[in-house]
Parts: structure tokens; C-alpha cells; sequence
């Protein structure tokens, strides 16, 4: 179908430099002048699956365990795996080739569901303090994890990727509707700091650099 | 007024000026400055006239304790220019003055204090009772400070943080600071919070010795600069503290620097362990006149030279109940200022050094003695000093006199913190008899008084908070406690409550102007509870909220108590609540920011000429299409040709599991056993009350795997109320919410399924897609929907789900393909009238927290043969099904068809019998129409109604109960 688009809930206010069509989303792979300071991005068109049921160690989503421990993620080249509680996790999927689970029963796909914005940059903490009270410091855990609350007084679900000092970043997915309202309250946040929308390529060069880091040392 | 130079202590800049206007005239201050400094290097000595006697009011704590202060800046009333640091341009005028400071025309009122006893409004205005509502108006015309103007806004950006830290330091003088540097030597967050804009409490204004060749200021810059480096320490300077919650949440507030991108921001720090470490602040001395504009405390006195460069007189006459007031007399008097004489309360106990300090300088020391009275009229005169037995006295001229009646704890966090506080008759302080968890108290406000006892209990504070955030530090906490032991330990206080003298306008509560003979007064009414003599006299409940008061008022009833009723009753102190000191409700209220939701379609929404958006709970929707708000064309249009609306609003949620089914059971009123594949179940969801609280459809799509919808306002909490129905089962089953996942159009009309026809390759017949079935397919091969016949609008119509991020395509796509059946979109406002013209009810709007499914006639949605799995409200929906006298939902016609009533407007007879939830002037049948809760004897078919609607109109309307629904009764046109 020549017409089929698939659109983002969330519009960046920075001018496009180059973007790429996945499966009817226009991905925006870099913004005019985006840097390398600290940096938006919308990720709400990544693959995004809630796994729910009693016999949630059992199942391997792409020959991977969903980790037990609930106060740590597992992040790898493709994925990210946060496990809520013991039988609630979700995954999310960042490359282009999402996988399939429409078979699985436990699977729900909620790509549509939520609105993902990353953070990331020297100020994450900063910017993160005026939106929510949730402790992304905290000592008790290390990064990557998963902790639900409030962002801007809404319900979202905010994933440490790294907590670096100057590569810092946080996932925060929100309710879809809630996307637009979402990261104008971060860009309005992180206006002191110099945040700016970026693209896509700009977190994939600091996912893979954040995996690179943990398991490569 | 010449400036002290050079001092080490000064935190000003003269080299850097900054203008003010006062008054209209144009004055000088420095950076550094607050705006009261600012006025007093001016020579300004009266700030304000006092609330009720209209009495001249000074510069008194430097803390802004109490109201003499408060004072109009940028036409914001109320800021407490003690504290407030100077702005260039900024423009300052007193408060509660009629004329000027120096002449205020209602200061006779003054004279007639006799009249004006404690709780003089109860005695005087309420009677005859007739005349109370005229003094009301009066009294109330004349109570409160400051007068902010209708048309004021305020200016400057306030912010919001929510930081999280292990441990929270409340003040940073040297207790605090060595309790945040303690902690954070452990590895752990400290966050350290002050009010003044630097950190050093009562070392930092002080040249006394703390170490050979180190005075007490060096020292305080020492721990500054220490707690500057680390980098696990957040210090908030100028943030005052306001409330101290459940769960160690501590609210504040910190006022920007010129260089801040916010002028006031909003703290909210969650915190695992807190040490409250706010110091002391000075305990008023009681005396005749006690607040003539010259009188001023020890450390505001002090300060004023020290930090400010500004000696606060020419002679003074110091009246003091600790050493701390002995050390202020003899460093301001090395300073320039002459001392006419030091009196101490105390008979002994003075440290020798300052003793010797004083006859070195030749001050008149008077051990034992106190001030009794000052005299003067705006400005100090004299003041009178007395034995405190009152045996002798004697009248020494001066123009300023430094009293202070000793310490009292600032203990506020520790009793929002619901800290046991008990009066200690040792140190003569309130002091904490037990802590709540994760809450520790170091420093002064324990009675420490040596600054190396201060600096140790603030160790030990810090290192036990370490404890409490699992650290292992009790080797540590051992040798803290050791050497906190071999130091000085807490000093005795000053005792003395009031001096002795004739008793003549001794003003405990300067905020409310409340005299010790205001508390009397109160006792004779027969109040002698600590409360109620507040309440009654009024001290404390000023702008300062007992900071004055606070501990005199305790002691002055215990000592009535004492003399005449239980002579071993210990002093109380009064309830302390948030906020601790005043804020602007614009920090309360932040960045204003109000998270709002879109629909997917939002951005095609906005693209529509004459789409106008009203906020419907947390969404944004499309009200109208046009500037008519009857809806005229979009509502025909349904019902001629075909309409889309935009209802991506609707809850959307999956529940699968064995037993899922059972979670459905219990929560909907109808039999879910019969949702059948391919076919949409219309049911309801009850409250325990058997109110109707959700209604929706449920769709089975596979085995035990549902998808079910819920009304807009419910999305939010219909997963939380099934997880609570069904705690206490061990059902297997798991629900998502798909609310945002899907976007819905409802495309209605006769016309809709050649529409749709447009688009799909599928059968849309009548038979093969069947009015309530339920389809899955896909638009173009590519757009996934789940498609139900639905019949809302009461026409042919069609309710598509899809994925939001293909709502857009799909919009354009059923646009373009219902331009030859001229389709167009419609609003909510016109599916609200073509549902009432269906009579099919809004939840909210036509039924309130008391509208049961029988009183909508809904009963047969009730399947009552499933008692085994409890449905909730099935109960309530027994008993209430027959009960009398209940308010049933009507339809209504209108005896004039133009004029429908307002919604919400009351029927009535000899009494009110209900209200319009719904009525609007029906295009479709040609008259006007409504839903209304009423009696249920009004309810019968055919009764009259008469409507009064309030505000529009005295005149009553009249209408008729009408069968419903008011088109196509048969259901026609929805199943064609």
C-alpha cells in the first residue's frame, strides 16, 4: 500500500537531517546540529512486548532468559529485558528486524502502547530530578534497570541504562498518548542543561557503546 | 550610615552597589545585602506598624522571625525583607501603615488596648447577634498584612526538583556540616540544606577562638570549603525548610541567585535517614515595650556588624541570658559601638574570659539584673534595668538595647517529624525524648553549647545515619560517642521568663499583637490548655507561626499552672505544622506544567478548520467542528449519510489466562460465559454499592484470551479495581493495558458500510458482518483492525481498532474514501445528542455515585444465576432492586420543543424532585429532549415536569416523561 505511514506520538521541535522508513515509521536518524551534548531521542517506534504469566523463567524470547532478579535488566546487541516481578518482564527490541511473538500467548506487543524517549548526556540526573522522584542513583542497584513510578506525574516506566557520569542514560516509557506532553516537559526541564533532540543514530552509537563497556569491559 | 570595612566576617560587596526605591525614594544598598540591611544602612529604623495597635515596628532577629519585617516588594506583599537578599531596582514599601512609618494615624489605637482584651470580637460584636455580620466585614477588612492588588501576577520562573538521597542534613552550621561530612566519608548521598545563603550557622559571623590562631568564622569556611569538595554532597544554600513528612520526604523551598534560571524552586527530597541539625534561634526577653523599633536580639545585633559591616546603634544597653550575649557585647564594643552596660539574668555561670573581656573595656556588667522597660515613643530612648527579684533598678539612656532571654531550640523538623519532645528544666530547653526512625538530632538544638560538643555530636549524627543506610561503621559510632562524652556536654539554660516590672504592653506574639496580658486574659476566660490559650489570644497563629512565641507561651501557662492549680506541671509545647516558614503558593505550584494526553488523531485533528479541542478528563478532544455549537451538519450528516469520530479514548485491555473468564465473572453483572467468538457482549461493571460504575464490550479471541473495552474516565484504574476484586484468589490470569496501544474510529451512518466498502475487500453484508459481531482483518492488506458493529449513535455503524501509530493513515484513507457518500467528522458534542437522542447514557452524566442499574433501567444486563462467583455489587443490586423512593433515569419531551433546559437545571415541585443530566434541542425529531434523574414517583410516563434553571432564568419550563429512546425505539437502523 503506497500510503501506509506509521507516525510517532511524538514530534521533536529541531529540523530533520536524514531519516529512514522501518515498517511504515519514519525514523529520524539525525536532527540538524543535534551534538553530542545531551541529547532527546524517540525510540517509540522500537519493538516493545509485554511477557506476562507464571511461567515466565521458562520462556526464552529469542534464546534469551529473562533474568530472575527483578531489580536488574539484561541489555544485549538487540535487546532489552526488564523484569517488573516474577511473572510480569518486558522486552524491548532496538534493531531494525523485530522479532515475531504474535504466537506466543504470553506475549503481548505493546509498541503501540507506549511513547520511549532516551536521555542521555552529562545531565541525565539533572534533568531526570525536576520530572520525577524516583531514585535512579540509588546505590542499592546497578545499571541496567527497570523502576516504575511517576515522570512529570505520570505513570511511566524508566529503565538506567548507564550511569556514567558523562554518558549517562534513561529510558522512559510512558503511556502513547502522554508521548507529546512527555518530551516537552523533558525539553522544557533540560532547557539549563543545553538538551536538544537527537536521532535515532546518535543512542544506537551509545547502546552499543554502554554494551561494549559492560561486557567487554 | 557608615559601613565597617575590612571585617574578615562581612559577606557583602560595597564595592558593588545596588539601588532600591523606598517609599518613592531612591536609596542605595550593596551586594550582600538584604533588603532590610539594605534600609537600615539607610538610616530606615521603622519597617512596619504592628497588625492591631498600629505600634512601630524594627529590625528584631535578622532571621525574619516575626512579622515587623514583612514588608511590599514589587508589589508582592508579605516577603520577609530580613532575609530576602537585595535586587537591583527593586521597589519596597512598609506595611500596615496609615500615613507613614514614623506617623500613622491609626496608632490611637494604641492607646485603647483596654478595649481591645483577648477575644474581644466574641465579647463585643455578638449582640444583638444582628449586628455581627456588619463588624465581620469590618474586622475582617481590617485583619491580615499586605494587600495584593486583583490585577497582580506574579513575575519570575519557579522550578521543581525531586531529588532522592541517602541522607538529608537540615542546616548546615557546624553540627550539620561535620554530620554531612561524616556521612558522606561513608561513600553515601548527602544532600545539606540551609537557609542563609552560606553555610557556618553560629560560627560564621563569630572572631572567638576555636583553635589556637583559628577563629570560629575560619573554622566554618574550613568545613564550607570541605563540603564544596565532595562531590557526594549536594549543598542547597538559601532553602528553607517547610515540611517533613511520612517516609523522610522533607519539602523546602530555595530561593534563586541572579544567576539562577528559577527565582523560587520547589524541593521535595526523599531521603533515607535525616539529621536535623537547625541550631538554636533566641528566646525573646519579656520586659515593658519589648518591641519599640532599637530593641533587637543578640544575633541580630551581632550580625548586623559582623556580616553586614552596619553597627545596629550608637549606645546600647545589652540585656542577656547566655554567653553568647556577654561575647556580643564585647566584640561589638571592640567594633565601635559604646556599651552602656551588659545585664545578665544569670547569677553565675558566665565563662570568666568574657567577664574579664568586659571590665577590660570597662562595660558596666549587672549580674542578676534585667531590662524591665524601654522607653521612648518611634525610636528607643532609654531602657530600665531591674534586679530579677525587682529590688532595684535604675534607667540607662541608649539607642539601641540588645535583648535576648537565652536559647530556644528550632526544633520545628524534629516535631513535624513526630519527634517525642519533652521540656528539659536542665538546659531549660524542648528537647527530643524519642526519634523516629532514621531521624537523629546533633547540635545546638540538643543543648551543646562548647563548638567542639557541637562539631562531635554532629560526627556522631552523621556516622549514625551511615548506620541506618547499612553501612557498618558501629567501631566508629563507638569512638564518636567516646569523645563526645569527654567533652563539655549541654549547658544550663536561663530560667528566667519574664522580668519583673509593672507588666505594661509586654508583647509576646509581636505577629498578632498579643500581650502577656492577652494570656491572662485567656486564663480568666477559663482556657488554660496550651492550645486553646493560643488560639483564644491568637499568639502564634501570625505570619511567623509561633517562632516568637513558641516557647515563652509554653512556660507563661505552666507557670500559671503552676500558682494555681498543679504545681509540678511541666511546660507543653504547642502543635508545630507544615509550612515551617511561609512560601509563595507560585513554588508550591512549580512549573504549572499539566501533563495532558493526545489521541493519535490529534495531529489530524488540528489540521481541521474549526476543530475546537476541550479537555475531557486526561485527553484532549475535538468538542465541535464548526463555530456551531449545535452541531447541526455533523449530527444530520450521521444521520443522513455517515460521520467518523475520533474514540481512541476508550479503555482497550487484553485479559488471558485459564482463568480468565472467572476475573470476568467477577466483576461483570452479565453472564461472560456467553462471549462468543465473533460477536461483541455489551455488559456493565457494578460497584459494591451495585452503582453503575463501567460499561463495555468484551470480545472473546481466543481460548481463555479476551479483549474488552471500558468507558474513557475508567481507563485508568479498570485493571486496578479487577486486580482488587479478585485478591484474595489465587485465579491464573494476566491482564495489559492496550488504552494507548489502539487508536478507534467510529464510522456512523447509513451510508458507512459503502464507506467502508471503499477500503475493504471484505463481505461487509448484514449477514456476513452482522450488527454486535466482531471481525479482525486488514485495510489494504496492511492496516490491522478489529472491527465491531456497534450502535451508539443508533446507526449503522462500525467501531475500528487499530494500532494508534495507523490511526492517521487510516483517517485519511476513510476520508477520502467516504468523499462520494459525504462523509465528514464529527465532534462530541454531536454524539452526545445523537446518543441522548438514542437515550443510551454517559457514565458521569447520567448517573451519579448513587445510581444503580435498576434505577437505569438496565436491570436485564444483571445475570443473577452466577452467585458462585461473587459479582461485585450483586448483593447491593438484591436489595436495591425493589427499594422505594429511589432516583430513577427519565426521558423528557419539552412543552416548548425550541427550548431545552440547562443541563444540570432542578426539577422541582414544592421541593427539589431531581435534575437534567442531559437536554438539547433535537434537529432529528424537531423538538427538545433529555435525560434526568428523578423521584421515582415522578417517574411514570406522562408526568409533568417543571424545570427551574437557576441562574439563566426565574421562569419555570415545563416537560412530560416520555418513553425512550426517543429515535428509531426499535432498533432499526443500527441493525440494517
Amino acid at each position: 500500500m503506497e500510503s501506509f505511514k506509521r507516525y510517532s506520538p511524538v514530534k521533536l521541535p529541531a529540523e530533520i537531517l536524514r531519516t529512514r522508513n522501518r515498517n511504515g515509521w519514519e525514523v529520524v536518524l539525525e536532527y540538524e546540529g543535534e551534538g553530542t551534548g545531551l541529547s532527546l531521542v524517540d525510540l517509540s517506534h522500537i519493538g516493545k512486548w509485554d511477557v506476562q504469566g507464571e511461567g515466565l523463567a521458562s520462556l526464552k524470547p529469542a534464546g534469551l532468559a529473562i533474568p530472575e532478579d527483578s531489580r536488574q535488566c539484561l541489555l544485549t546487541e538487540d535487546f532489552l529485558v526488564n523484569p517488573i516481578k516474577w511473572n510480569w518482564a518486558t522486552i524491548w527490541h532496538f534493531s531494525v528486524d523485530m522479532p515475531d511473538f504474535a504466537g506466543e500467548y504470553a506475549f503481548t506487543n505493546v509498541t503501540e502502547a507506549y511513547a520511549l524517549l532516551a536521555i542521555a548526556g552529562r545531565d541525565v540526573f539533572s534533568v531526570m530530578e525536576k520530572l520525577s522522584s524516583l531514585d535512579l542513583l540509588s546505590t542499592k542497584q546497578n545499571p541496567s534497570f527497570l523502576i516504575m513510578g511517576p515522570v512529570f506525574r505520570i505513570r511511566s516506566q524508566v529503565v538506567l541504562l548507564s550511569g556514567e557520569k558523562n554518558d549517562s542514560a534513561v529510558l522512559v516509557a510512558c503511556p502513547r498518548g502522554y508521548g507529546q506532553s512527555m518530551a516537552e516537559a523533558i525539553l522544557d526541564a533540560g532547557k539549563e542543561y543545553g538538551l536538544r533532540p537527537g536521532g535515532e543514530d546518535l543512542f544506537s552509537g551509545l547502546r552499543d557503546r554502554y554494551f561494549k563497556r559492560k561486557y567487554n569491559g | 550610615m557608615q559601613r565597617l570595612k575590612g571585617l574578615a566576617t562581612l559577606k557583602t560587596d560595597p564595592a558593588t552597589e545596588l539601588s532600591l526605591t523606598y517609599r518613592g525614594r531612591g536609596f542605595k544598598g550593596v551586594k550582600g545585602d538584604s533588603i532590610a540591611t539594605a534600609l537600615y544602612a539607610n538610616g530606615v529604623r521603622i519597617f512596619s506598624r504592628s497588625l492591631k495597635y498600629h505600634r512601630p515596628r524594627g529590625l528584631y532577629s535578622l532571621d525574619g522571625e516575626c512579622s515587623n519585617c514583612l514588608m511590599e516588594v514589587d508589589d508582592i506583599p508579605n516577603v520577609r525583607s530580613e532575609v530576602m537578599r537585595l535586587r537591583e531596582g527593586m521597589v519596597v514599601k512598609p506595611q500596615n501603615v496609615a500615613g507613614s512609618p514614623e506617623h500613622d494615624f491609626m496608632s490611637f489605637v494604641d492607646k485603647l488596648d483596654r478595649f481591645l482584651p483577648a477575644g474581644f470580637y466574641y465579647h463585643y460584636f455578638h449582640k444583638p447577634y444582628k449586628l455581627w455580620p456588619f463588624f465581620q466585614n469590618r474586622l475582617r477588612k481590617a485583619a491580615g498584612l499586605g494587600r495584593l492588588k486583583p490585577s497582580f501576577r506574579m513575575k519570575g520562573s519557579f522550578d521543581e526538583i525531586y531529588p532522592c538521597t541517602d541522607v538529608c542534613v537540615i542546616g548546615a552550621g557546624p553540627a550539620g556540616m561535620s554530620a554531612a561530612l561524616a556521612a558522606a566519608d561513608q561513600g553515601l548521598r548527602v544532600i545539606l540544606l540551609e537557609a542563609r545563603p552560606w553555610a557556618g550557622g553560629f560560627f560564621d559571623y563569630r572572631s572567638t577562638e576555636y583553635s589556637p590562631d583559628v577563629p570560629l568564622y575560619k573554622r566554618a569556611r574550613q568545613m564550607a570549603d570541605e563540603i564544596g569538595q565532595r562531590e557526594n554532597i549536594r549543598f542547597f544554600a538559601d532553602t528553607s525548610m517547610m515540611g517533613f513528612y511520612a517516609g523522610n520526604v522533607i519539602t523546602a523551598f530555595q530561593t534563586g541567585k541572579e544567576s539562577d534560571s528559577f527565582y523560587e524552586r520547589y524541593i521535595q527530597i526523599s531521603a533515607g535517614s535525616v539529621v536535623v541539625a537547625t541550631g538554636c534561634i533566641e528566646r525573646p526577653m519579656i520586659f515593658d515595650h519589648n518591641e519599640r523599633p532599637g530593641i533587637m536580639q543578640v544575633n541580630c545585633g551581632h550580625r548586623l556588624a559582623r556580616t553586614y559591616g552596619l553597627l545596629p546603634g550608637k549606645n546600647a544597653v545589652f540585656s542577656v541570658g547566655d554567653d553568647l550575649g556577654l561575647e556580643a557585647a564585647v566584640d561589638l564594643s571592640d567594633l565601635g559601638l559604646k556599651v552602656m552596660c551588659v545585664a545578665d539574668t544569670r547569677l553565675d555561670g558566665q565563662a570568666p574570659h568574657l567577664l574579664e573581656g568586659l571590665e577590660k573595656r570597662n562595660i558596666l556588667f549587672l549580674r542578676g539584673w534585667a531590662v524591665s522597660r524601654s522607653h521612648g515613643n518611634r525610636a528607643l530612648k532609654s531602657a530600665t534595668l531591674c534586679t530579677i527579684d525587682g529590688a532595684m533598678s535604675r534607667k540607662i539612656p541608649c539607642d539601641t538595647l540588645i535583648a535576648s532571654a537565652g536559647l530556644t531550640p528550632a526544633a520545628g523538623p524534629l516535631f513535624l517529624a513526630k519527634a517525642k519532645i519533652a521540656y528539659d528544666h536542665f538546659t531549660k530547653f524542648f528537647l527530643p525524648v524519642t526519634l523516629p526512625p532514621r531521624v537523629h538530632a546533633a547540635g545546638r538544638l540538643l543543648g551543646y553549647t562548647d563548638s567542639l560538643s557541637i562539631e562531635a555530636s554532629g560526627r556522631l549524627a552523621g556516622l549514625t545515619v551511615s548506620s541506618d543506610c547499612d553501612v557498618d561503621v558501629k567501631n566508629h559510632i563507638k569512638d564518636a560517642r567516646e569523645k563526645l562524652e569527654q567533652l563539655p556536654g549541654p549547658a544550663r539554660g536561663a530560667g528566667l521568663v519574664q522580668s519583673p516590672g509593672p507588666g505594661k504592653k509586654r508583647f509576646i506574639c509581636f505577629d498578632e499583637d498579643v500581650t502577656i496580658k492577652n494570656i491572662y486574659q485567656a486564663f480568666d476566660a477559663g482556657f488554660e490548655n496550651i492550645e486553646l490559650v493560643k488560639r483564644f489570644s491568637t499568639a502564634g497563629l501570625g505570619p511567623s507561626q509561633g517562632s516568637i512565641p513558641g516557647h515563652n507561651l509554653p512556660l507563661i501557662v505552666a507557670q500559671h499552672l503552676q500558682q494555681h492549680g498543679d504545681p509540678s506541671t511541666t511546660p507543653l509545647p504547642t502543635t508545630i505544622r507544615p509550612p515551617l516558614v511561609p512560601g509563595f503558593l507560585s513554588t508550591y505550584a512549580g512549573k504549572k506544567s499539566d501533563p495532558v494526553k493526545r489521541t493519535p488523531l490529534h495531529e489530524s485533528m488540528e489540521t481541521i478548520p474549526g476543530a475546537v479541542f476541550r479537555r475531557a478528563g486526561a485527553w484532549k478532544r475535538v468538542r465541535y467542528f464548526s463555530d456551531d455549537l449545535t452541531c447541526r451538519k455533523e449530527i444530520e450528516n450521521v444521520r443522513n449519510n455517515a460521520g467518523i469520530i475520533d474514540v481512541s479514548t476508550l479503555g482497550k485491555f487484553r485479559i488471558f489466562g485459564p482463568e480468565a473468564l472467572m476475573a470476568l465473572q467477577r466483576v461483570y453483572v452479565g453472564d461472560m460465559s456467553k462471549t462468543y467468538e465473533g460477536r461483541v457482549k455489551y455488559s456493565a461493571m457494578c460497584n459494591e454499592d451495585g452503582c453503575l460504575i463501567d460499561d463495555g464490550v468484551v470480545i472473546k479471541r481466543g481460548e481463555n484470551d479476551y479483549y474488552f473495552t471500558s468507558s474513557s474516565n475508567r481507563a485508568g484504574s479498570t485493571l486496578e479495581w479487577i486486580r482488587y476484586h479478585t485478591r484474595h484468589e489465587v485465579w491464573d490470569f494476566s491482564m495489559v493495558n492496550l488504552t494507548d496501544a489502539f487508536g478507534a474510529i467510529n464510522l456512523a451512518g447509513p451510508r458507512s458500510r459503502e464507506v467502508l466498502s471503499v477500503i475493504m475487500d471484505t463481505d461487509l453484508s448484514n449477514d456476513a458482518f452482522p450488527y454486535a459481531g466482531y471481525r479482525e482483518f486488514k485495510i489494504k492488506g496492511e492496516i490491522p483492525v478489529r472491527a465491531m458493529r456497534l450502535g451508539f449513535v443508533g446507526e449503522l455503524s462500525y467501531e475500528l481498532h487499530v494500532p494508534s501509530s495507523c490511526m492517521r493513515t487510516l483517517w485519511d484513507l476513510l476520508l477520502e474514501a467516504g468523499r462520494p457518500y459525504d462523509l465528514m467528522p464529527f465532534g462530541l458534542e454531536a454524539q452526545n445528542v445523537l446518543r441522548l437522542e438514542k437515550a443510551h447514557i454517559i457514565i458521569g452524566q447520567e448517573t451519579e455515585i448513587r445510581t444503580t442499574l435498576h434505577d437505569l433501567g438496565l436491570g436485564s444486563l444483571w445475570y443473577r444465576e452466577k452467585s458462585v462467583y461473587k459479582t461485585v455489587g450483586a448483593p447491593a443490586l438484591h436489595f436495591t432492586e425493589h427499594q422505594e423512593s429511589r432516583m430513577k433515569l427519565v426521558g423528557f419531551k419539552m412543552e416548548d420543543p425550541h427550548r431545552p433546559p440547562q443541563d444540570g437545571s432542578i426539577i422541582v415541585d414544592e421541593k427539589i424532585r431531581g435534575y437534567v443530566c442531559t437536554a438539547r434541542f433535537s434537529f432529528t425529531l424537531n423538538e427538545s429532549i433529555g435525560l434526568a434523574l428523578v423521584h421515582s414517583d415522578l417517574a411514570e410516563t406522562g408526568t409533568h415536569l417543571e424545570f427551574f434553571e437557576g441562574n439563566k432564568s426565574e421562569k419555570r419550563l415545563h416537560g412530560t416523561v416520555v418513553s425512550t429512546p426517543f429515535y428509531d425505539p426499535d432498533g432499526k437502523r443500527q441493525r440494517i
